[in-house]
C-alpha cells in the first residue's frame, strides 16, 4: 500500500486524477474560486461564522447513534451510525452548500446555480441560497424530476427556480452539463456550487473540505464511546463526497475504508453506477477519474435505484485512493438496497436515503465476516424523499 | 509540407467551416464537406462527436447526437478526413472533446490523424494546463494542437497559449456556447489585437458568427473566422426537405460568407 496524497497538487492532481479539463473560458473562473476558496479558510472569521451556521442552523454536530438491532448490530458487532440525516434539509449535502453559498457571498456573486440528482443538493443550495437571500436556479434531469417529486416542490418553496433537463437519460450526469453551460454563459456574476466531490480543480478539494467535518465529528465521538477507533468506516459512493468527507479523517489510521458503488440492476454498461469498479480512467465533468464509457470513450448512462448514485463519474480523489488501495470499493444491487431499507429501518426506527442504503445492505451482507468489528457508518441521508420508489416497489417499509 | 502555414502567409483571410462527421449521415458528411470547399472554404473543422459536449449550444449538440446515433466514432471520424485529403488541399482540423481522444491514447491518436493526412486538432475541453501530452505527441507527426483563448483570458496566460500553439490561436468571440449571439464589439477585440501583435501565430474567432457581415466584422481584428452552428443549423434547415437541399443551403451560407470576406478584403496573390 502507497500513501496517497493528502491534499491535491497544484494543478488539483491527486496523484494521476484530478487537473481541469474545461473550456479556456471556464480557467480564470476556477482561479479565482481557488484562490478565494484558500483564502476563505486560511481566514478565522469565516471558518467561525461557518461553524456557527452549522450549529445554529444545521444542527451539528450530528449525533453517533449506536445500531440496537440490524444484522447483528448490538450482540456480533457494534455499528455507529454518523447521523448526517439529521441535519437541516435531511443529508450532508447542506455542510458543503453552505460553505460554498458562503463563498460565493464573499466574492461578491449574484447568482447561485446548482445541478442535483436526487434532489438533495438541490434542496440543500436552495436552501443556503434563501439564507444568503441569493437567486437561486437548479438543473434537474426530467427523469429525476419524475423521481424525487417532494423535493421539485421543496426547492419551489425555497424560492428557487428548477429548470428541467431533457437531455440523454434526464439524469445528474444531463444536468451537470447544463448547469456547466450555464456557468459559461454566465461566468462573471454566477457560482455554480457543485453537489459532489467531482468537477474540475478546486471543486474535488473544496467539497471534501466541507464535508470532512463528517469524519472529525465522528471520529471524537467514536473515542469517545468506545475509548478506541472504528476498525471499519462504511460509506456510500456516487459521486463520492459523503465518503470522502467520511474517510478523510481517518486516511492515516489503521482503519478499513470502505466505499459502496451503485451496482443496480447487473454488470453490463448501462445496468449499474460502479465508476470505480466497472469502469476506467477518462476526462469527464472536467476531470480524470474513473467513469462509465464505451470503447470509443462516449460516456455510458449509469443506472441506480438511487438517483444521487445514478452518475457514470466519481471524484478524482476517489480514483486516487482506489489505485493507491487506500480504500477498497464493493457494489451493491438495487434489490439488496431496497430489501436493506426496509429491514434496517424497522431494526433501528430510521429510514435511510436509498443512497445510504446500499452502504447498510453491504454491512447486512457482510455480517459474518464483521463479527466482533466495531464499525462507523455515514448515514448520509433520510429516505422520506424515496417513499414514492418504495411504495411503488412495494418495498414493506 | 504546412498547410495552415501555407494559407495564412498567403495573406487571405480564412474562412473556416465546421461540420460534425457521420452528420447528417455517413457519406453525406463527405459530400457536404467537399460541396463547402468548394464553394469558398479555406479551411475544414471535422467535428467528431462526443455524448457531453459541455461547451456547445443545442445545435451541434444535436448534431452530435444523431452522428453518434449514426455509430460514428473518433476513428470513423478521422477515416473521415483520410478519404478528404485524397481529394483536397485544403487544411483539415479534426475537433471535438478530450475523452475519446484520451480513451485512444494519445500516441495512437497522433499516429492515425498524421496518417489520416490532417494538419490540425482542436480539443475544447483541453485548455492549456492539460495539453502538453497530447501537444507533444502531435508535434512529434507534425500536426498542430490548436489552443484556443476566451474573452476572460488574461494577457499572462494568453501569452504562454500563443508559445506553445501552433497553426493558429482560436479566440472565442464570447463567454458563451456555440451558436450563441455574436458580439461584434466586445472584449475578445483587446485579445485579438495582443495576440496579432505578438505576431507568431495566426488569429482566427468563432462563436456565434453566422453571416457575411458578423464575418466581415470580426476578420477585421482577425486572419479569419470559424463558422460551426450556422451551417449545422443551414443543413438542419434544408434536411426537412431533402439531402440535396441540405447540402445547397450550407453550400449558399458558405458562399455568402467567402465572398463577403473576399468583397472586404479582396485576395491578391
Amino acid at each position: 500500500m502507497t500513501s496517497p496524497a493528502r491534499v491535491p497538487d497544484e494543478r488539483g492532481f491527486f496523484g494521476s486524477f484530478g487537473g481541469r479539463y474545461v473550456p479556456e473560458v471556464l480557467i480564470p473562473a476556477l482561479d479565482d474560486l481557488e484562490k478565494a476558496f484558500n483564502d476563505a479558510v486560511a481566514d478565522k472569521s469565516f471558518n467561525d461564522t461557518l461553524n456557527v451556521i452549522l450549529a445554529d442552523y444545521s444542527g451539528r454536530p450530528t449525533p453517533l447513534t449506536t445500531a440496537k438491532r440490524y444484522a447483528g448490530a448490538g450482540t456480533s458487532f457494534v455499528l455507529e451510525l454518523k447521523r448526517e440525516d439529521l441535519n437541516h434539509t435531511g443529508a450532508h449535502k447542506i455542510n458543503n452548500t453552505l460553505g460554498q453559498v458562503m463563498l460565493a457571498v464573499r466574492m461578491g456573486k449574484e447568482r447561485i446555480i446548482a445541478e442535483t440528482g436526487a434532489g438533495q443538493h438541490g434542496v440543500a443550495t436552495a436552501t443556503a441560497a434563501a439564507l444568503f437571500g441569493l437567486p437561486c436556479a437548479v438543473y434537474m434531469g426530467v427523469e429525476d424530476i419524475a423521481r424525487q417529486a417532494p423535493n421539485v416542490e421543496r426547492m419551489k418553496l425555497l424560492g428557487a427556480e428548477v429548470l428541467p433537463v431533457e437531455d440523454g437519460a434526464g439524469t445528474l450526469k444531463d444536468a451537470v452539463n447544463e448547469a456547466m453551460r450555464d456557468w459559461v454563459r454566465n461566468v462573471a456574476g454566477t457560482f455554480y456550487v457543485l453537489g459532489s466531490a467531482v468537477g474540475p480543480h478546486p471543486y474535488p478539494v473544496m467539497v471534501r473540505h466541507f464535508q470532512s467535518v463528517i469524519g472529525i465529528e465522528a471520529k471524537e465521538q467514536f473515542l469517545k464511546k468506545h475509548g478506541q477507533l472504528p476498525d471499519i468506516v462504511v460509506a456510500c459512493v456516487g459521486g463520492g463526497s459523503n465518503a470522502a468527507g467520511t474517510f478523510y479523517a481517518f486516511l492515516d489510521d489503521p482503519v478499513r475504508l470502505v466505499g459502496i458503488e451503485a451496482g443496480g440492476t447487473g454488470d453490463d454498461p448501462g445496468l449499474h453506477g460502479s465508476s470505480l469498479g466497472l469502469g476506467s480512467p477518462g476526462i469527464f465533468h472536467g476531470s480524470l477519474s474513473y467513469i462509465l464509457q464505451d470503447d470509443d470513450g462516449q460516456i455510458v448512462t449509469a443506472h441506480s435505484i438511487s438517483a444521487g448514485l445514478d452518475y457514470p463519474g466519481v471524484g478524482p480523489e476517489h480514483s486516487s485512493w482506489l489505485t493507491s488501495e487506500r480504500v477498497e470499493y464493493f457494489r451493491v444491487r438495487d434489490e439488496s438496497a431496497l430489501a436493506a431499507t426496509s429491514v434496517f429501518t424497522r431494526d433501528e426506527g430510521i429510514l435511510p436515503a436509498l443512497e445510504t442504503a446500499h452502504a447498510i445492505a453491504w454491512i447486512g451482507e457482510s455480517a459474518a465476516v464483521l463479527a466482533g468489528r466495531k464499525i462507523l457508518l455515514c448515514l448520509s441521508g433520510r429516505g422520506d424523499k424515496d417513499m414514492e420508489t418504495l411504495i411503488s416497489r412495494e418495498v414493506q417499509v | 509540407m504546412n498547410r495552415l502555414k501555407d494559407l495564412f502567409s498567403s495573406g487571405r483571410k480564412a474562412l473556416a467551416v465546421f461540420l460534425t462527421a457521420g452528420f447528417p449521415e455517413p457519406g453525406l458528411d463527405e459530400e457536404l464537406a467537399l460541396a463547402v470547399l468548394d464553394a469558398g472554404a479555406d479551411i475544414l473543422e471535422i467535428g467528431f462527436p462526443f455524448s457531453d459536449p459541455l461547451a456547445d449550444g443545442p445545435m451541434i449538440q444535436r448534431a452530435s447526437e444523431l452522428s453518434l446515433e449514426n455509430g460514428t466514432t473518433l476513428a470513423k471520424s478521422i477515416s473521415l478526413a483520410g478519404r478528404l485529403r485524397q481529394k483536397t488541399e485544403a487544411p483539415l482540423v479534426l475537433m471535438g472533446y478530450a475523452n475519446p481522444v484520451y480513451h485512444m491514447g494519445y500516441p495512437e491518436f497522433a499516429d492515425r490523424v498524421a496518417g489520416a493526412g490532417a494538419d490540425g486538432v482542436i480539443v475544447a475541453d483541453l485548455p492549456l494546463d492539460e495539453s502538453g501530452p497530447l501537444r507533444d505527441e502531435l508535434k512529434g507527426k507534425g500536426v498542430s494542437l490548436i489552443p484556443m483563448a476566451a474573452p476572460n483570458t488574461s494577457v499572462g496566460r494568453l501569452d504562454e497559449i500563443i508559445k506553445t500553439g501552433s497553426g493558429f490561436l482560436y479566440i472565442v468571440s464570447m463567454t458563451g456556447l456555440t451558436g450563441d449571439a455574436f458580439e461584434a464589439e466586445a472584449p475578445w477585440r483587446k485579445l485579438a489585437r495582443i495576440a496579432r501583435d505578438e505576431g507568431s501565430l495566426p488569429v482566427c474567432v468563432g462563436f456565434g458568427i453566422s453571416n457575411g457581415d458578423d464575418a466581415v466584422r470580426a476578420v477585421r481584428e482577425a486572419d479569419g473566422v470559424i463558422v460551426g452552428t450556422a451551417v449545422i443549423s443551414a443543413i438542419f434547415r434544408g434536411l426537412e426537405d431533402s439531402r440535396e437541399a441540405a447540402v445547397e443551403n450550407a453550400v449558399d451560407l458558405v458562399r455568402e460568407l467567402a465572398s463577403a470576406l473576399e468583397m472586404e478584403y479582396p485576395f491578391k496573390e
